[in-house]
């Protein structure tokens, strides 16, 4: 995606922009279909029809039933409501096992849970991300109800063996609660074969609009509403259901299912061939094993640089890259990432970091625009640091 | 073509609202909190829509926090107070929507009381009960909304203000009816919060806000990442925003007129029905929305009479959509005082401004014929719903 004035946009784990046919049904659902999917009326009853082929449609990106799928504002709140909702029912007895480099939905709404009380275990990484499966053993052996892990990490594209966990979850009767916001569309998610109960969904990720996500629920699993009032989805989420969002979700979720292992193996290529293009100076490094990080990311750590100064020269200049030292919602606060201190960068490396995220309109040309660009603003900066 | 008479379940999206929300769905994608061009683009719209909102409600715009809708709304402000302190006492009238008194149910289970201010047969709030309950102490909240989405019986928001505030609690109001149907102003109000809907005045679903007092001690609903002051986390619905922000200002413009039209309408409906047998309407006394009319049919079922409607072609309501399907009567008519069998005849007509005159009169035929059909019809009311 190259934006009006030139900008290579390298930021699609921040936001993708609509795949092909996305806009068209939820301009037909906004301008046509556009009653209360809640009224029994004839106009209601055509929107519930709508949100209903688009259940069909995620659940089947996922091997899930589209009954089980509860739709929400976004992947933060399906988190909140899978965290939430899970301590709320398990009361007391709650204790959410989880890893130290999670998205800050996860994050944030642990901190709030075990300030009223929940017991919460966070789990390091090793130095390439991954969690120690012996560790998390441990962590089930101790009384854990719930683990909760990302799949893919957004800021580094590091990879968990959910299988592996699921398979350990299950052993043990502990629920297991994946952030899936990365990972939809970009690798195989079977809920029944990773022994997933609960999976946080998010659209804007997959080329779907923002401000819907979803969250999948196995039945029997408990869970108790975070939002209340006129008891839609089964009393799990009130509140009237966007179908233009809705809908717009559901035609991403197909289309990413009709391309997604072409379109991955293709960005694994350029992925590559922007690495070994930063490889071509000193100091970079590579934040995440290739074989362990999904093919859309490429996360590398610069040295004699400083991060803040990296990242302005690069979203400014010509052409100027979209790209980001993290997430998106970090960087809005200005910090230093936490994800690759846990993986035992310096506070210094890990500031001077960049993310690359590729996406479907990512070309070669763009990738050796942006690699050149990247190596110069590096030079460029070093010579003012050597200079002063 | 369907005669649509449900405006306060939805509202169609207004045209201009889809052309400004379409280049935030289409080339200016960017996630609002990226530091990057197309990341502050959409910050900058994110603002401005803000702006439009905090504009057309006279709130400022720092008051303005972005929600999913009007339920999130409903919720963070019960949710919000109650986590901030232990559980004490919260007022709320009977007529609340469900968004109110399920997140009040739900504070009941974590050891709060929830008493209900009691309504009098036109629905509008007893303030010399609502004075008692505050005598009675340890009030942390009331919430009185200012229009009900079923009666559209509309309640003396400064006048209640005046009692909370001098009791030294917090007042939310949920507003999502009356913005778009009368003039509402936060600040005149004299609410702490007001939440509010998009999809009510024509613009998208699934984006609301929660315009909350700076002074208030709130707790988020929803955590992760600290978008909106903390109070309300998660990546911006840009388009949804954007075009809650243009339905904002495009109402600004053309409400008085819009609203002196859905007036006119209802006044022939009234007319219409107050000429038939056998008609009820519900809070015709009290001040009303502009656009509501509610009331029963004698003998017949709401949902049986609304189905009757729909293959018709006519959308109207039996009372909130989220109720529907349930079957139950009414809890807004019951608290007034109205007979369970009358309030299970209800039907809600509420209109919109592109309704048109001509409408209201194949309503009105369609409603007489059915009302003349006779006992074989599947809406009328049958002898096991009446028990």
């Amino acid at each position: 995606m190259t934006t009006a004035d030139s900008t290579i946009y390298l930021d699609h784990a921040a936001t993708a922009p609509l795949s092909p046919g996305v806009i068209e049904i939820m301009q037909q659902a906004l301008v046509a279909t556009d009653a209360n999917p809640a009224s029994p009326h004839g106009p209601g009853r055509d929107a519930a029809r709508l949100i209903d082929a688009a259940a069909e449609d995620l659940a089947r990106l996922i091997n899930a039933q589209a009954k089980d799928l509860v739709w929400t504002s976004g992947a933060t709140e399906s988190i909140n409501l899978a965290l939430k909702g899970t301590a709320a029912f398990g009361g007391a007895d709650t204790h959410i096992v989880s890893v130290v480099t999670e998205h800050s939905a996860t994050l944030d709404t642990l901190a709030w849970l075990e300030k009223h009380g929940t017991r919460v275990t966070r789990l390091a990484v090793q130095a390439d991300g991954r969690i120690d499966l012996e560790a998390l053993e441990a962590a089930l052996a101790d009384g854990a109800t719930l683990v909760s892990i990302m799949h893919v990490n957004n800021e580094t594209g590091v990879i968990q063996d959910i299988a592996a966990v699921g398979e350990r979850c299950n052993a043990h009767g502990v629920a297991l609660h994946v952030d899936a916001a990365q990972s939809l569309g970009r690798l195989v998610i079977d809920v029944q074969a990773m022994n997933i109960a609960l999976l946080s969904l998010s659209a804007h990720k997959i080329g779907g609009p923002k401000g819907i996500g979803a969250l999948y629920v196995r039945p029997r699993t408990g869970l108790a509403a975070q939002l209340h009032g006129g008891g839609q989805q089964r009393g799990l989420r009130s509140g009237t259901l966007a179908t233009h969002q809705i809908a717009g979700f559901g035609a991403a979720a197909a289309h990413v299912a009709a391309i997604r292992d072409s379109e991955q193996k293709r960005l694994a290529v350029l992925r590559e061939h922007l690495a070994d293009a930063l490889a071509g100076i000193d100091g970079v490094v590579r934040n995440g094993a290739p074989a362990h990080t999904a093919a859309a990311f490429l996360n590398v750590s610069v040295a004699g640089v400083h991060g803040d100064a990296l990242l302005m020269g690069l979203t400014a200049g010509t052409p100027a890259l979209a790209v980001s030292s993290g997430a998106a919602c970090s960087a809005a606060k200005g910090q230093s990432s936490y994800v690759l201190r846990a993986m035992g960068r310096t506070p210094r490396q890990a500031g001077a970091s960049i993310r690359f995220t590729l996406g479907v309109s990512t070309t070669l040309a763009q990738v050796e625009a942006a690699a050149n660009r990247f190596i110069d603003e590096v030079m460029r900066l070093r010579r003012i640091a050597d200079a002063a | 073509m369907t005669i649509y008479f449900d405006h306060n379940a939805t509202t169609p999206l207004h045209p201009e609202v889809f052309e400004a929300m379409r280049p935030w769905l289409t080339e200016r994608h960017g996630n609002a909190s990226s530091l990057h061009r197309a990341g502050r683009e959409a910050r900058a719209a994110v603002d401005a829509a803000r702006g439009q909102v905090a504009d057309c409600v006279n709130a400022h715009p720092s008051q303005v926090i972005f929600t999913a809708g009007g339920t999130e709304a409903d919720n963070m402000a019960l949710k919000g107070v109650a986590a901030m302190r232990a559980p004490g006492r919260m007022l709320i009238s009977p007529i609340e929507h469900p968004a109110i008194t399920d997140a009040a149910g739900a504070l009941e289970r974590d050891g709060w009381r929830i008493d209900r201010v009691a309504v009098d047969g036109q629905g509008r709030v007893d303030l010399a009960d609502l004075q008692r309950q505050l005598d009675e102490g340890d009030v942390a909240l009331v919430s009185i909304m200012v229009a009900n989405n079923e009666t559209g019986v509309l309640q003396g928001m400064p006048a209640i203000a005046r009692l909370v505030r001098a009791a030294g609690a917090w007042l939310h109001t949920d507003a999502v009816q009356a913005m778009g149907k009368l003039e509402f102003d936060f600040a005149a109000s004299g609410a702490h919060c007001a939440s509010l809907s998009s999809h009510k005045i024509q613009g998208p679903k699934g984006v609301g806000a929660l315009i909350v007092d700076k002074h208030m001690d709130m707790a988020p609903l929803v955590h992760g990442g600290g978008h909106e002051q903390g109070l309300r986390s998660g990546s911006y619905n840009v388009a949804g925003i954007v075009g809650f922000g243009a339905a904002a200002a495009r109402l600004m413009n053309q409400r008085t007129s819009e609203i002196a039209h859905m007036r006119d309408l209802r006044e022939q409906l009234e007319i219409g029905l107050d000429a038939m047998p056998g008609i009820t309407r519900f809070s015709a006394q009290a001040e009303r929305l502009a656009n509501t009319c509610q009331f029963a049919v004698a003998g017949y079922d709401g949902e049986g009479l609304l189905m009757l409607l729909d293959r018709e072609d006519i959308a109207v309501s039996s009372g909130s959509a989220c109720a529907a399907g349930t079957g139950e009567p009414s809890p807004v008519l019951l608290a007034m005082g109205i007979a369970p069998d009358v309030a299970q005849g209800a039907i809600r007509v509420s209109l919109g401004p592109q309704n048109t005159l001509a409408e209201i009169q194949q309503f009105l035929l369609a409603l007489g014929r059915l009302a003349d059909g006779g006992g074989a019809m599947p809406g009328r009311i049958s002898a096991s719903v009446m028990g």
